[in-house]
Order: structure tokens, then sequence, then C-alpha cells
């Protein structure tokens, strides 16, 4: 599919998202186009949560834009903080009046961006942020023990401000029906059901706000083998018959390569690859992807005998010690974070 | 291969509010030593009830309604729980589900990490030395029988053969023990220069002057007259060059001579590790008895010596004994077993009677039991279980039997006068929720056969023994003997230090891949992520050293890489300690690699079992089926085949095959009788009525068979990941 004539849906700029020193999100760009499903893998703690779950708003972002269908609705404030810093510091020592000119440009110029920045949080519409759900990894902590399978899937549109029962009443149906509960289900609390039935709670609760884009965090991963396949093949349905997009998070390759159109890998924050599934699949190129496909096990004992983990290592791996490395396109939709000489070593052996 | 676990007829369930669920229904398998047997299934489907029973730690509700688990000739059902403590954690551990719940949070790692290590090692320890003794004393009473039974002289001569045996091999265990702490600290100084180096040369260094500290402590303690000698004084200086650069304030310029000195400094060490290592057995020997001081030879030549010196005057006369006293033993227990036979088949007939008398069966016990006991020969290594449970076995089930008349009646009153009630309510036109907990009968015959099935085995493995007396090799065995007396031997004189405890922890540590072990080992459970946390609790099974290793889905909670690393440790540990497993999951992808055998439970039953092989390439189980067909692997395009439905309800369990309700190839008679095992191969069995001669015939779903081709094209084409 060519990206170029589909309508960019959401759009990540530099993402950086930290808590005290910890970097767990490290300047990550990526787009999704609308109908299309982007998974996200990495190990644990590498960030992928953390880029989920400040997309949908649920932490401030450090530095970084976030535009949802042509909107801004998330923007981080350090960029400018740094810029305003580095000029004022620069003016200090500087006797230039035509650099100390452009450098007050500079102040007054990043000044404006973090106040907009800042105002930002009031401005976005309610209603735009609505569209964009998220279904969580864990069905059991996820939904309130206290509140019936009515409640739970109506709370959003409450808040939302709809108030005829009638409505609401008919909306929560549908969405049972549509996620593959019945109807008496509805008057009942979140412990009566099985996991696989608790998570398809969770994913009517996102669906009745007729969202455009759901961010999916590790969905399938605390459910058994043959109710994953139940819950896998109702996202698949759901995302035909309503035109979905997807943010699909999990560790688990197999389900991600099954599920998505594209893949970013993520390593300790950074994006390190992003490239149509397939592509990714035929030349991973970044020595971490390498590595984390050769750990993917599968069904065939032969097979597993003979297949050998490739180990990653950053230090051994990388020179960055002078050429720091960048997010570059290899070929046609296929992003690899390298430095010039990775990139040329790279389009060699994609040649 | 030796059964290191056997499982039989295992029935648990639960008693709740609601009535009894049945969690594990009948079922049975072996745990060879060395093997992996995986069982696969949903949650619910019995697999960690059934770990849970051989650990000893099932909840309180639980109800173990029949059967038995043989370890190392105990029933593990019917022991004490003081003789539990001897077994759990030390002998079987467990990795758990759960890395949150199975730490402990106010305690730091490494306390948790090294606190079985020292008190278990003084168990240890004591066990070890108590083996040692009785089996020497054993050894030493069955010489004195098959040598010289009336020669008091010659008796005392071999008495005192068995001491000196013991006085040199302590000796032998003590120059060992000290050679493996310098071994063991050149290792870790030859890796960790190796570390650092490396780190130095990419410029990524971090903790200089710590790391070399703790390798100039290394250095010193591989200082050994066998190990680091000769260059001693060499790497005396280099440390001292070492800590002058380290140490001086301003310290980052002198990289390049540090550097330069470290790979000296590993030089030294590795050439230290490739000397060839003395015998220290016959060492031992040389320097307990030899008279005169150790010919000063290279090691290789010294070696050849003192071998020569010790067989000639001591060991080949001390194995030809050892031999002869084996045989003895064997001989005495093989005519003991003769009469055991003839013992268990006067005590049968007691059991067949159509009705049972309490008198007369805890008669005929005690002589099967006595003759039984006889028959164990204690020099045997391999347990004979069989004999060692015999007579509790048939004291607990005789006990059952009669106990249970009395219970049943009470129950059935119980239930009659309940459902009257209930029925009384409910024909006044009231609904009511709760329902009658239905009578729990013991099904009495079933004790009877089981006992009668008892005698029948014990009989029929005598006669196989005594068919086979003649194949036994007894200078192998002797072989063996020795060993195992050196093994417990080395058990009772290494002790478990605080410093030793604390090495090892932090290699299990980075063994199980936690990075910077030394600054985690003092951190608390809740700095630690999910992941981190999983390894720990690993680190903690292995730390005990256990023989069998019970692993309750402990990679669920992990990604892939780590999740492919811990199983290649787990895979790693099992070919080095010779580890028995049993690997819990519900994720068939996982134990292809995994397992050896396969054991796929549904509902609380076996339903197929058979070599990993076997399950996914032939599979014939409509569940197994299933449970391959339902996950996407990278190359699925099409929708997936879920397994439409949920587990049933074990409050109820379905009269028939318990998969029927959701199995698309069901048959009528599936839903009416349970299927039994059919066998296809001798090590692959299913329990479905598809394998019936009468049944029509069915293939795999084509997902899986196309699979399967897809596969074996991948892997004659030897390409892998692309």
């Amino acid at each position: 599919m060519d990206k170029n004539d589909r309508e960019v849906l959401l759009k990540v700029e530099h993402l950086c998202q930290y808590f005290g020193p910890t970097k767990a999100v490290d300047d990550v760009s990526f787009e999704i186009h609308k109908g299309e499903v982007l998974g996200l893998v990495g190990e644990s703690g590498c960030g992928k949560t953390t880029t989920g779950r400040s997309i949908i708003g649920l932490y401030d972002i450090t530095s970084g834009n976030i535009y949802f269908k042509g909107q801004r609705i998330g923007a981080g404030t350090m960029s400018y903080k740094n810029a305003i810093q580095e000029a004022r510091e620069e003016k200090k020592n500087c006797q230039d009046a035509a650099r100390i000119k452009e450098l007050d440009e500079i102040i007054s110029r990043n000044q404006k961006e973090l106040k907009e920045a800042k105002g930002l949080k009031k401005k976005v519409d309610k209603k735009l942020i609505t569209q964009i759900q998220m279904i969580f990894q864990d069905p059991i902590a996820s939904l309130d023990p206290r509140m019936t399978v009515k409640e739970i899937i109506a709370e959003g549109l409450i808040i939302q401000g709809e108030k005829n029962k009638a409505v609401i009443d008919e909306k929560v149906l549908k969405m049972l029906d549509m996620v593959g509960l019945v109807p008496e289900h509805a008057g009942r609390y979140p412990h009566e059901f099985s996991g696989g039935q608790k998570q398809r709670v969770g994913v009517a609760r996102a669906v009745i706000m007729e969202p455009e884009l759901i961010i999916a965090d590790e969905p399938v991963s605390a459910l058994d083998v043959s109710i994953q396949a139940q819950v896998i093949n109702l996202l698949n349905e759901l995302r035909e018959k309503l035109g979905l997009t997807l943010l699909f998070i999990a560790h688990d390759l197999s389900v991600v390569k099954y599920f998505s159109d594209r893949i970013g890998v993520m390593y300790f924050g950074h994006m390190v690859e992003l490239a149509p599934s397939d592509e990714l699949f035929l030349n991973p190129l970044h020595p971490y992807t390498r590595s984390l496909l050769s750990a993917i096990p599968l069904p065939d004992p032969e097979y597993e005998r003979k297949r050998k983990r490739i180990v990653y290592n950053p230090l051994a791996e990388h020179d960055y010690s002078v050429d720091k490395p960048t997010f570059r396109e290899v070929k046609p939709g296929h992003f690899v974070s390298c430095n010039q000489a990775e990139y040329e070593k790279y389009m060699k052996i994609l040649r | 291969m030796e059964k290191k676990l056997a499982v039989r007829g295992l029935t648990i369930s639960f008693r709740t509010t609601n009535g009894r669920v049945h969690a594990v229904r009948n079922i049975d398998f072996d745990l060879m030593k060395g093997e992996t047997l995986a069982i696969v299934g949903e949650s619910g489907s019995g697999k960690s009830v059934t770990s849970k029973a051989i650990l000893g730690i099932l909840a309180g509700n639980a109800i173990i309604e029949g059967g038995e688990i043989i370890y190392d000739g105990k029933d593990l059902l019917k022991i004490s729980e003081e003789d539990f403590h001897k077994i759990r954690g030390d002998k079987i551990a467990m990795i758990f589900q759960d890395p949150m719940s199975s730490l402990n949070p106010i305690v730091r790692i490494g306390k948790q990490l090294t606190e079985a290590m020292i008190l278990k090692g003084k168990a240890r320890q004591r066990e070890n030395r108590h083996n040692f003794n009785t089996t020497l004393g054993h050894l030493n009473k069955a010489m004195i029988e098959a040598i010289a039974p009336h020669d008091s002289a010659k008796a005392a001569e071999l008495t005192k053969m068995c001491k000196d045996f013991d006085h040199f091999e302590s000796k032998h265990i003590s120059l060992e023990s000290a050679y493996n702490v310098a071994h063991e600290a050149a290792l870790e100084a030859s890796e960790e220069i190796e570390a650092l180096n490396f780190e130095l040369e990419k410029k990524g260094a971090k903790d200089i002057p710590y790391r070399t500290s703790q390798i100039a402590a290394y250095v010193k303690h591989s200082f050994h007259e066998y190990m680091v000698r000769d260059r001693k004084a060499e790497a005396e200086k280099l440390l001292e060059g070492i800590s002058s650069l380290t140490n001086t304030k301003k310290f980052g310029d002198d990289l390049p001579a540090l550097r330069e000195r470290l790979v000296k400094l590993g030089e030294i060490e590795n050439e230290a590790l490739a000397l060839e290592k003395p015998d220290f057995m016959a060492m031992g020997y040389c320097l307990t008895f030899g008279n005169e001081a150790l010919p000063s030879l290279p090691v290789h030549d010294l070696n050849t010596y003192m071998e020569e010196k010790m067989n000639r005057e001591f060991m080949d006369h001390f194995m030809e004994c050892t031999e002869k006293a084996m045989q003895h033993a064997a001989d005495v227990s093989n005519a003991e077993k003769e009469k055991a036979i003839e013992a268990l088949r006067n005590g049968r007939h007691v059991f067949a009677n159509e009705k049972l008398e309490h008198g007369a069966c805890e008669a005929a016990i005690r002589p099967m039991e006595e003759a039984v006991e006889k028959t164990i020969n204690k020099l045997d290594l391999i347990k004979d279980s069989l004999a060692y449970t015999f007579g509790p076995g048939m004291k607990a089930d005789t006990k059952k039997y009669f106990d249970s008349i009395k219970k049943n009646e009470k129950e059935r009153k119980r239930y009659a006068r309940e459902k009257k009630r209930y029925d009384a309510k409910t024909a006044k036109g009231k609904t009511l929720d709760y329902v009658v907990v239905p009578a729990a009968i013991t099904d009495l015959d079933m004790v009877q056969s089981d006992l009668v099935h008892q005698i029948d085995r014990l009989e029929e493995h005598f006669t196989d023994a005594l068919a086979k007396r003649d194949q036994r090799d007894f200078h192998k065995e002797a072989q063996d003997m020795v060993e195992y007396l050196q093994h417990s031997a080395s058990g009772a004189v290494n002790h478990v230090t605080k410093r030793l405890a604390k090495s090892r922890a932090i290699k299990l540590m980075s063994e199980v891949g936690i990075p910077e072990p030394r600054k985690r080992y003092t951190q608390y459970p809740f700095e630690f992520s999910g992941g981190m946390r999983q390894r720990i609790v690993i680190a903690i099974a292995l730390a005990a050293d256990p023989d069998i290793l019970i692993c309750d889905e402990p990679t669920t909670a992990l990604d892939v890489t780590i999740q492919s690393q811990i199983l290649e440790l787990i895979n790693d540990l099992k070919a080095r300690r010779n580890l028995s497993i049993i690997f819990i999951t519900h994720d068939l992808g996982v134990v292809a690699n995994m397992a050896d055998r396969i054991a796929v439970m549904y509902a609380g039953k076996i339903v197929e079992y058979g070599t990993s092989e076997e399950i996914f390439y032939h599979s014939a189980h409509p569940y197994t089926w299933a449970l391959l067909s339902s996950m996407p692997d990278l190359d699925t395009k099409e929708a997936l085949d879920a397994i439409p439905g949920t587990p049933p309800d074990m409050l109820y369990p379905p009269e028939g095959d318990a998969f029927a309700a959701r199995n698309k190839y069901a048959m009528q008679i599936d839903f009416e009788q349970q299927p039994p095992m059919f066998k296809i191969t001798d090590t692959h069995y299913a329990a479905t009525w598809l394998l019936h001669p009468d049944a029509p015939k069915i293939d795999p779903p084509k997902v899986i068979t196309d699979r399967i081709e897809r596969m074996r094209k991948k892997n004659q084409g030897g390409v892998i990941n692309g």
C-alpha cells in the first residue's frame, strides 16, 4: 500500500517522556495512517506502554508534539525551555549586536511556543480526544469491581453528557452484541465473567465512544491461548466493520505480525526500526530487531532445536562515540536508527 | 533411564460452598531423570493443582481422593509435614507464576537469595555426613558378611580398610575444596578483567575503582599452590600498580596504562586456568598414608605416580571387596524376594474376599510387610520405591476402607436429610439460592481393588527383578558406589559460608540475566521490574540446587527476548545439573524446544501425551489440534481457528469427553461415555473416541498440516529468520 494516499490520523513528533532521571521515551517519532494497525514491540520497560499512555494524555509529555487529525493534542515544554536557556547563556557572553538580536528573536519565539504548549491542555477539543480510546492489558484490574457491566460500558457516554437513558441502553446492548456477549450480561459484575469475557467488556467500553483510534495495550497477553484467538478475531472483525485504526502494543511477535500492517521496534526508549510487517520480518536491519526476531518460539520441535538466539549488546554493536545515530529511511517506508557508517552498511545489505 | 517421580491415579477435588470442584481426575505420568515433561492446558485444567500436590502445598480445602506420588521411595501424599520439609525446596523446587507475590517485599534480594543456601547448606552437610557414614557402615557390614563371616581378624582388617577410606577421603575433599576456591576466584578474575577491558576499549566503563578492587580481591584468592604460584610476585606488583592508579584523585587520563596492566593480569590468570588439575584423591591418599614426601614432578607425571601408588596399595583391593559385598547384598535380597513373593501370595486372598474383615486384614498385612522390608537392599543406590511404600500404603488404604464405611453412612443420611428439606421448600414454590452439597461417598470397591492391585504389582515387580538378577554388572555398581561415597563426602566437608553464598548468589543473578548484580544484591523487590523479579525467583529456586524443578508458567509474564533467555537458561541448567523438570504452560509454542515429552491436560484429565515430535507432528486429540491451530505463527494470514466457548464447570464435570461441547469433531458417544486412553505408539497415547476402530477417519485441521509442511521446507532449506 502506498502511504501517500492515506490520511495521517496520528502523528507523533520527537516525543520524550522523562520520569525524573529516567528517560522512558526518548525522541520517538511515527505516523499512523487511517485504517491501519501499527504494532509496537520491545521488551518490558522499553517504553512502549508509556508511548501509548502519553498519546492518550495519561501523562503530561516532557517534550515533543502529538497531532491527531491535524490538530495538536499534546505538547511538551522541555525543548522550548532548553532553547531559551541556551540562548540566554549565549547572550551573556556575546558582543556581536546582530547575533544578540537573533538570540532575542529565538527567545521570544520559544517563549510564545512555550506559552502555547502550556495552555494547550485547556484549549484541546474534548470531543476530539474521546475519539482515541484505550484497551488495557489486565482485564481484571481495569474494570471497577463495584460497577455492573452496563455501568462500566456506559460510563464514558455519561461523562460526555449523554442523558437519555433509552439511548444509553440501546447503545450498550448494541455493543454487547458486537463483542459477542448477550444482553443478560449487562446487569452482572466483572467477577462473574471469565478472563476472555472481561476483555470483551474492555473492548466494548472502548468501542462505544465510536473512536477512530484505539490504543490496545497488550490486550491478549493475560489470556489463555484459546481465548486469545477469540479476542484477536473479535478485534479483527471490529476493525473491518468499523474501519478502526489501531496502535497495537504487545510483546508477542507472532500476534503482532499477524495483526499489524506496520511494526515499530522500541529499545530503551528509542524507536530503532519501523517498517511494514512483512518487510521487517524479511529484512530486519537493526541488530536489536534481529535479536528480537531470533527469539520467537515456534510450535515446531525441529526448528526450535536449530534456532539460535542472537544476543544484542549495544556497546559491541554500535560505535556512536563520534557520529550519533538518527532515524533514517533506508527503503520506502522502512526506517532504521543508524549513523552514516551503519546507513551505508544497511544499504549494501538491502541491495 | 531412572524414574524420578511417578504419579498414579491422582485425583484431587476442592470443597467449596457450592459443592465439590473436581480439579484433577485420575491422572498418571512418570518423570525420568534429566528430562523435561511439559504439562500444557488452559487455566482451570488442573495443571497447577497437580504441581502443587507434588510439592505438598495444596490449599486447605483440597481433598486428595486417591492416587500416589512416588519420589525417592516415598509416597509424597502420605508422608508427614516434617518429612516434607526435607524435600520441599531442597529436592523439589518450584518457580511460581506470579513474581509479584513470591518475593518478600521487606527483605533485601541478597538476603532472600542466600537465606536458603546458608540454611540448606548446614542441613545438607549434616545429611551428607549421615549418608556417608550409614552407607559406609552398610558396606562394611556387607563386606564382612561376604568375605569373612566367621573370621574376626579378617573382619577387623576390613573395618580398618573402610576407616582408612573415610580418613583419606576427608583429606582429599579439603585439598580439593581449597583448590576449587582458588580456581573459582581465578575464573571470576579472568571474566571480570575481560569485561572491564572490553568496556574500557569502548570507553563505556563505570565504577572503575570499585571494580578494580573487586578484581584485586579475586586475584588474591586465586593464589594457590596449583593455581597462581610462579607468577604470584608479578601479579602482586601489577595489582599494586593498578590500585595506585585508581586511587589518585584525578583519575581518568591513565586509561591506557590501566588497560595494559589489566591485560597482563588477565594473561596470568588465564595461564593459571589452563594448568592441569592434580588428582586430589590420589594426593589425599599419598599425603595420609604415604610415608615419604611427594616427589617434585610436573603435575601430569605426579598424577600418574600417585594414582599408581594408591591403586597398588589400596584402591584395587577396596574395589574388589566392595564388588563382593554388593554381590552378596544383592544375593541376600534376592533370596528374601523369593520368600516375600510367597508371603504376598499367602496374604492376597484376604483382600480378594467379597467383604473385608478388619482384624484379618491387619493380621495379613503384618507378615507381608515384614517379608517385604527384608528384601530392601541398603546398598542399592536406586531405591526400590515399590518395596518401600508397600507397608505404609497398605495400612493407609486399609484404614481408609474401614473409616469410609462409617463415613459413607453418615454422608448418606446427611444428604437425604438436606435433600428432603430442600425438596419440601421448593415444593412450596420458593426458589432457593443454595444447592444441596452431594454426598461425598468413597467407592469401597475401588479402595479394595487398589489394595489387591498393590499386592499384585509388587509381586510382579519382584518376579521381574529375580528374572533379571544375572544381568547386573557389579563392577559398574561398585564404581558408582565409590562415586556416591565421594559425592557425599564432598557435601559433608564443603560448607557454605556467607562470603561463598554471596559470590554464588551474584553469579546466579548474572546467570539469570540481571545487569549489575553487585548493585542489585542490596536492593528491595519493589526496585525491580516484573521481568527482573521473575529472574530473582528463578535464581532463588536454583539456589538450593534441586533435583526436580517445577516451573509453573515461568515465562508468561516475560517478553520474547527474556522468555527465550530464561528458556535457554532452564535448558542449560537441565543439561548441566541433570535436572528433571516439570514445565507447566498454556503456550505450546514455548515447549517445542523445552520438552522431551508433553502431556496435554483438559478439565482435570490428561487427554494426550507423547514425545515432543509426536504431539507437534502427529497429534491425535481434537483439543491438541485446537490448541495448535488457535495461535498465529509468523506466516498466518487467515482468520484464527478460535476454540468456541469456555472450559466446563468442574463442579459438574461432563459425563463423556469433557471437550465434546467445544469440539467440532464430536460424535454422539463423546457426550455419553468417557473415552479410554488409546495407544498410538509405545510413547504416544490419546483419549479420544476418534481413535476407536469404528470411528470415522478424520485428518488433523489443514492449518496444522500446512504449517508442518511449511516448517519442514524451512528446516531443510536451513533458512532461519530470513
